[in-house]
């Protein structure tokens, strides 16, 4: 009896695994986003890196392969929704737009559709693109996505008949409420917790503990990999198309380097092994950097005002994800999911 | 009937020529002992039948399919398993997310529910330690799980590379008691072993491998004589 689950069974699910990150996440969101409208926009803005970062973890994090690409994604997903949500008046008039191919002029979809069509268009576009770079390993897979950004980011930063080119879009319709981008985040954790306990998520682990070995059991790599990064390119077109609809505008500079940097960071700092690494990576490096970024701008955060010079936050965070690198290779997290700690673990046994 | 056949198998690295002109073969249910120094091939010849390495020539046949040269997952899914050196399990995974990972190369899934069922009767590790990770299992248990990794592919041709290596004595015992229920249910087994009186007691013929190339060959009872075999691994001649 024990065999037939085996065989189908999600080996390692845990309630409190999924549930104390979604409370965490839920809970702290509300809490904060009802202080000020700042912090409102910061959590929102936080919302959106979390997506970015949850498909980073599907892909990144189950295979080993580093992805500087999918910023692309993310682009290809603000777009879509961009131009889908845009009225139409600024799309006929704006001077950046003066160029744009007319059917894309026509495209109006809803926020909720909009949104649909850009997670499928990272999807697309991350299936198209996946076919030829998972075939590469290592250090070559790495760069090949950091080419895919470059050409993505130059296709659209220097083509304004698909886009603003270097020219912002303004005019996107914004989320009226946290609601349905926390909504989206919680979704997003749960297919991301149950995609890493399933077959393809533990294949694709195997694939990133030892190459051959996994062959020798009959895994195709490339494959497993390709599905992994459609699924995480959907995650990552669904995070740039929430960022501009936070934001209210579409800029394609906003998902390039620093975007891929900020986000990587982020997961290499919670730990890329787990859900609950994305998670704790992203609330530690948002912190951090907001904190940051109001003592440069002379703010004062909890009273106190310290005045550091522009440039201190990337500093500081870069110099975070070396100190992580070097003393905890596997991030805060270790590359565990949720624990309870172990003195609240005896107090439930008992 | 013929399930394994090796005709002049060329395969190296690079530049570098490891295996000459190695021609055998194997009838199903059959267990050959490959034995021989370190450093003449032995290995090399498993993981080129297996595909992990591309032949530079030469013929592999499974039950009469042309293999050489495919990739390993096809050759898995065409009923050819190797247990490598150094078991390669999955450390960071549990022992049951392990054999579950062997489901993949299995061309059958209806039946796989029988087949954990049979391996962690031969292995009971399996069910003793199935949501332990495998990376801290001792290496007997370790050994066990590869086996049984292996076996869940449904192999016709199991493929053992030194699976005694760095075993206690007790465990190795145990070990090759189970190799032969592998063995005795059908399993036709290729073994590469070090210590050649391991495989000796069980296997119908054992090739002396040196230099590249099967210097001789030795039947079930010419193996068990240990004058013999120490001659023809040492290059004295089997028959001197």
């Amino acid at each position: 009896m024990f065999a037939k689950s085996w065989v189908k069974g999600l080996t390692r699910f845990s309630f409190t695994e999924i549930f104390i990150p979604l409370i965490i996440v839920a809970g702290s969101s509300l809490w904060l986003s009802g202080r000020s409208t700042s912090l409102l926009l910061f959590i929102k803005f936080t919302l959106c890196y979390l997506m970015m970062v949850l498909s980073l973890q599907v892909f990144v994090g189950n295979s080993g392969v580093l992805s500087f690409g999918h910023g692309s994604f993310a682009m290809v997903g603000a777009f879509v929704s961009g131009l889908a949500t845009a009225p139409l008046v600024i799309k006929q008039h704006a001077m950046s737009l003066s160029n744009l191919w007319q059917p894309l002029v026509d495209f109006k979809l809803n926020l909720g559709m909009s949104l649909l069509a850009s997670a499928i268009a990272g999807g697309v576009f991350a299936a198209l693109t996946g076919g030829f770079l998972m075939r590469l390993n290592g250090l070559a897979a790495g760069i090949a996505t950091f080419a895919l950004l470059g050409i993505t980011y130059n296709i659209l930063f220097n083509n304004n008949h698909i886009g603003p080119s270097n020219q912002a879009l303004p005019g996107v319709s914004q989320f009226s409420s946290l609601t349905l981008p926390l909504v989206l985040v919680l979704l997003a954790m749960v297919l991301v917790y149950f995609y890493n306990l399933s077959r393809l998520g533990r294949t694709l682990r195997a694939t990133r503990e030892d190459n051959m070995a996994s062959r020798g059991l009959g895994i195709n790599i490339v494959r497993v990999r390709w599905m992994s990064f459609m699924f995480s390119g959907l995650l990552a077109g669904l995070a740039g198309a929430m960022y501009a609809h936070v934001g209210g505008a579409v800029q394609v500079q906003d998902y390039y380097l620093g975007f891929t940097f900020f986000t990587l960071a982020m997961l290499i700092v919670g730990g890329s092994a787990s859900l609950w690494g994305a998670v704790l990576g992203t609330i530690v490096v948002s912190g951090v950097s907001q904190i940051l970024l109001m003592w440069e701008q002379s703010t004062p955060v909890l009273g106190v005002t310290i005045h550091l010079p522009i440039g201190t936050r990337a500093i500081v965070i870069a110099g975070m994800l070396v100190v992580i690198l070097l003393w905890r290779p596997n991030g805060i997290s270790n590359g565990n999911e949720f624990k309870l700690p172990n003195f609240l673990s005896k107090i439930k046994v008992s | 009937m013929q399930i394994l056949e090796i005709e002049d198998l060329n395969s190296g690295y690079g530049k570098v020529d490891v295996l000459l002109d190695i021609t055998f073969s194997m009838k199903a249910g059959q267990c050959f002992g490959i034995v021989g120094p370190n450093g003449v091939g032995k290995s090399t010849l498993l993981q080129t039948i297996a595909g992990a390495i591309k032949p530079k020539s030469g013929s592999i046949k499974l039950l009469g399919n042309e293999i050489s040269g495919r990739n390993p997952e096809d050759i898995v899914r065409s009923g050819l398993a190797l247990v490598p050196e150094g078991r390669q399990i999955f450390g960071g995974l549990t022992v049951m997310e392990n054999l579950q990972l062997g489901l993949t190369g299995r061309a059958d899934k209806k039946t796989s529910h029988q087949a954990i069922e049979h391996v962690a009767e031969l292995f009971p590790v399996i069910t003793t330690h199935s949501k332990q990770q495998a990376g801290l299992l001792s290496g007997g248990q370790q050994q066990q799980l590869a086996i049984a990794r292996a076996l869940i592919t449904d192999p016709k041709v199991l493929l053992l590379d030194e699976p005694s290596l760095g075993l206690a004595p007790n465990i190795i015992n145990n070990l090759f008691s189970n190799l032969k229920r592998i063995l005795e249910a059908g399993t036709t087994l290729l073994i590469v072993e070090q210590r050649a009186n391991l495989v000796t007691k069980f296997a119908d013929e054992i090739l002396i491998l040196r230099e590249g190339l099967i210097q001789d060959r030795l039947n079930k009872i010419d193996a068990q004589d240990e004058n013999k075999l120490k001659k023809a691994y040492f290059g004295l001649g089997a028959n001197e």
